[in-house]
């Protein structure tokens, strides 16, 4: 590692921590950012997370670059393109992500009013990940941004702080972490799970399945595009996944959707079920400026229509979403549909548990908690629960539960940890202590083998 | 019954003289027919690869291999220029210039692929990563860091306590006890029985010692490629298959092209747009 030569001095010595810290759950699709103080006893809340595009867009019809809170802004989402500095949930890109960081720290609109060297940072990262990226995020955090002290650690882990969802258990202390807990973190490059002991997480259990909410919005797309070209669509599938899409709550449910939502065959055409099958009337960011759905309208065949509104008199793009609407979230749970060797989520979580000695996965089975943007689809968790209950012994208890916001959950776990000094201190390393010991020593910290 | 279970013949990479059992993986290039063109070659083809069980052929492997690269790129590498625009927090640290380190960061043009590339051609160079392993000695050696080999194991392991099915014998690495009796745990939130208590009950839900959880607490990472799930045990049903151009079930299989449809509405559909016959 080089040593900097010309950094200014920093404002923290070496025994002193900043008052505030911003704790940045950096994730591939969105970054949820707050400020939290181990000074003051404000309690922080969902409402002190914000949550920021973590992309560069550029729009071809307006000719305007977003980078990052400039894309809430935006008016008209239509083809847009996306350039996205974190793929896998690891930060690759670093000119990108550091336009994204520079423009969410300013204090101009929509930005967090952040001075790094007067502020500590928490940032997460995704398990498993490569030695390289994470000495780049160490350097960078450092070297080009200059935080005061800084400690990063697997996104999933934070939330043994938040409050637990169980409703049988006491309402946790903001300081001290959860026992046991399961996370499975359904994020935008894919579902993770992560067991966590005292809120350590337990490294050689930790499994990935290769389905998240990126797949399914492509697959989606491409189930649109039968009928109708949306490839260029991101975020209007995306909207439309978030609309319509549903979690069958079983394989034979699923069945029975399937044959509902089905045409019918040449000479004996069946009658559509409008109760899954929708129009889902698409944006065109004039009048319409977000997409919704209604009941299936039998006038509509073949997918789409270009067609005017009787009310309004206005003309609008209807799309018809029939099976798409389960068959896509269903990845999720049978990824052997697209054709990919890894067993549905329920299959995922037990080898994960069965990694673990024997003593201890009950324990985790009990306490199983779902974050990331796809655990918000509907029926999501009861498939999980009742998938699980089938494949583990009857006298085992298996508990999931939904966090009460599965985007913000880890933010608030980490916002709840750092309201604590001690366990800060415990933590950060400071700007001083990189300086003096080096990437290495840095990097051996975050990994728990060097204590304070 | 007695118990046959096949043991390491050779301690590293290096192959032995002599001769070894090796886990049947099912398809051996070196036993398929060359261009399976007759219907025996083809028969015996499907048997080799598996076809029995309504698994993929090999060009239909590569076809879903495609489709899932697709599904997972987020077209996001199409190249957007960063607005170069001097923020107000740049200005304020003025002539503070980069260090190197951060000037070659910041104008890497890597993207994930190549990072897992280096990591596993530097795991291949030195197989523990010393700096992690030189304190802490690992809890239990891992058969194997690639999921496949890992199926057998994992598989063995969710059948014994996944199914109503008599448990199989022992297993060598984890060894199974008898089947569980209904117990009570402590309240899954409450703090963990004590290492004395467990100590005299050595039930298979004993909880770990202290000893044992720190070992597993301090065990390494697994390396990215070595998260990965393994692939489902061999007794999942076969994969569904759907019509390509309704996503209802694919009854029908195209003759030409392997394709599958629901019925006659769509095999012309099928025909006409997605058969990939002649592409």
């Amino acid at each position: 590692m080089a040593k900097p030569k010309n950094v200014p001095a920093s404002t923290l010595s070496t025994g002193d921590l900043a008052s505030r810290t911003l704790i940045l759950d950096n994730g591939a699709h969105t970054i949820k950012a707050g400020y939290s103080s181990h000074l003051d006893n404000h309690a922080p809340n969902h409402q002190d997370c914000t949550i920021i595009p973590n992309c560069i867009a550029r729009s071809t019809r307006d000719k305007r670059t977003y980078i990052g809170p400039e894309l809430t802004t935006c008016l008209d989402y239509g083809e847009l393109a996306y350039r996205r500095p974190v793929e896998k949930g690891y930060v690759v890109n670093w000119e990108g992500e550091k336009a994204i960081w520079e423009r969410s720290f300013s204090s101009e609109e929509g930005g967090l009013g952040c001075e790094p060297a007067e502020t500590n940072l928490i940032l997460t990262e995704q398990p498993n990940a490569p030695v390289t990226l994470q000495r780049w995020t160490d350097e960078m955090v450092f070297e080009e941004f200059g935080f005061g002290a800084y400690y990063r650690t697997i996104g999933a882990s934070l939330n043994a702080w938040a409050p637990s969802p169980f409703p049988s258990t006491a309402d946790s202390v903001s300081g001290l972490p959860v026992e046991c807990l399961l996370v499975v973190d359904a994020g935008y490059s894919h579902t993770t799970i992560t067991p966590l002991y005292h809120g350590r997480p337990l490294h050689s259990a930790i499994r990935r399945l290769d389905v998240g909410g990126k797949v399914l919005t492509n697959r989606l797309k491409d189930c649109i595009s039968r009928t109708f070209d949306v490839h260029r669509e991101d975020h209007i599938v995306s909207e439309i996944k978030e609309d319509v899409c549903y979690v069958s709550p079983s394989p034979s449910a699923f069945a029975a959707d399937l044959e509902r939502t089905w045409k019918g065959g040449r000479y004996d055409a069946r009658e559509l079920d409008t109760t899954v099958v929708v129009d889902y009337v698409l944006p065109d960011y004039e009048h319409i400026k977000r997409g919704y759905h209604r009941p299936h309208d039998a006038k509509i065949k073949g997918g789409r229509v270009l067609r005017v509104d009787e009310e309004t008199g206005r003309r609008e793009h209807v799309v018809t979403v029939g099976n798409e609407r389960f068959t896509v979230p269903e990845l999720l749970f049978t990824p052997s549909d697209i054709g990919m060797s890894q067993p549905g989520l329920c299959g995922v979580i037990l080898q994960s548990i069965h990694s673990l000695p024997e003593g201890l996965r009950q324990v985790f089975l009990a306490n199983i908690i779902v974050v990331g943007g796809s655990g918000l689809l509907p029926g999501f968790v009861e498939r999980l629960d009742a998938e699980l209950r089938g494949a583990v012994d009857e006298d085992l208890v298996v508990r999931v539960a939904r966090a009460e916001d599965p985007l913000k959950n880890s933010w608030l776990g980490g916002a709840r940890m750092a309201q604590d000094e001690g366990n800060l201190r415990q933590r950060l390393v400071t700007r001083a202590e990189w300086m003096e010991h080096g990437e290495g020593w840095v990097r051996r910290r975050f990994a728990g083998k060097i204590g304070r | 019954m007695p118990h046959i279970e096949e043991l390491p013949l050779t301690a590293g990479k290096a192959a032995a003289p002599g001769w070894s059992y090796v886990p049947d993986t099912g398809y051996d290039p070196s036993k398929a027919p060359l261009n399976p063109t007759t219907a025996r070659s083809k028969r015996k083809y499907a048997a080799l690869v598996g076809g029995d069980r309504g698994d993929l052929s090999l060009r239909q492997q590569g076809q879903a291999q495609k489709l899932i690269a697709e599904l997972d790129d987020d077209r996001s590498r199409r190249k957007i220029e960063v607005p170069t625009r001097k923020s107000a927090a740049e200005e304020k640290r003025g002539a503070r210039h980069q260090t190197s380190n951060v000037a070659r960061i910041l104008k890497s043009e890597k993207t994930f692929v190549h990072y897992l590339d280096d990591e596993e051609a530097l795991l291949d160079k030195q197989p523990a990563r010393p700096s992690y392993n030189d304190e802490t000695p690992k809890p239990a050696p891992r058969a194997s860091k690639t999921p496949l080999a890992r199926r057998k194991s994992t598989a063995l392991n969710i059948e014994s306590s996944a199914s109503s099915s008599p448990a199989p014998a022992a297993l060598p690495q984890t060894p199974m006890g008898p089947p569980p009796l209904p117990h009570h745990l402590p309240q899954p939130t409450s703090k963990p029985q004590s290492s004395t208590s467990t100590a005299q009950d050595p039930s298979p839900y004993a909880l770990p010692s202290d000893a044992e959880l720190e070992a597993l607490l301090s065990a390494p990472p697994l390396s990215y490629s070595a998260a990965q799930s393994a692939p489902p045990p061999r007794t999942d049903p076969p994969p569904r298959r759907f019509c390509d151009v309704c996503g209802y079930w694919g009854r029908i299989k195209c003759l030409s092209c392997g394709g599958r449809y629901c019925g006659l509405g769509c095999k012309e559909a099928h025909l006409q747009d997605k058969c990939l016959r002649w592409k």
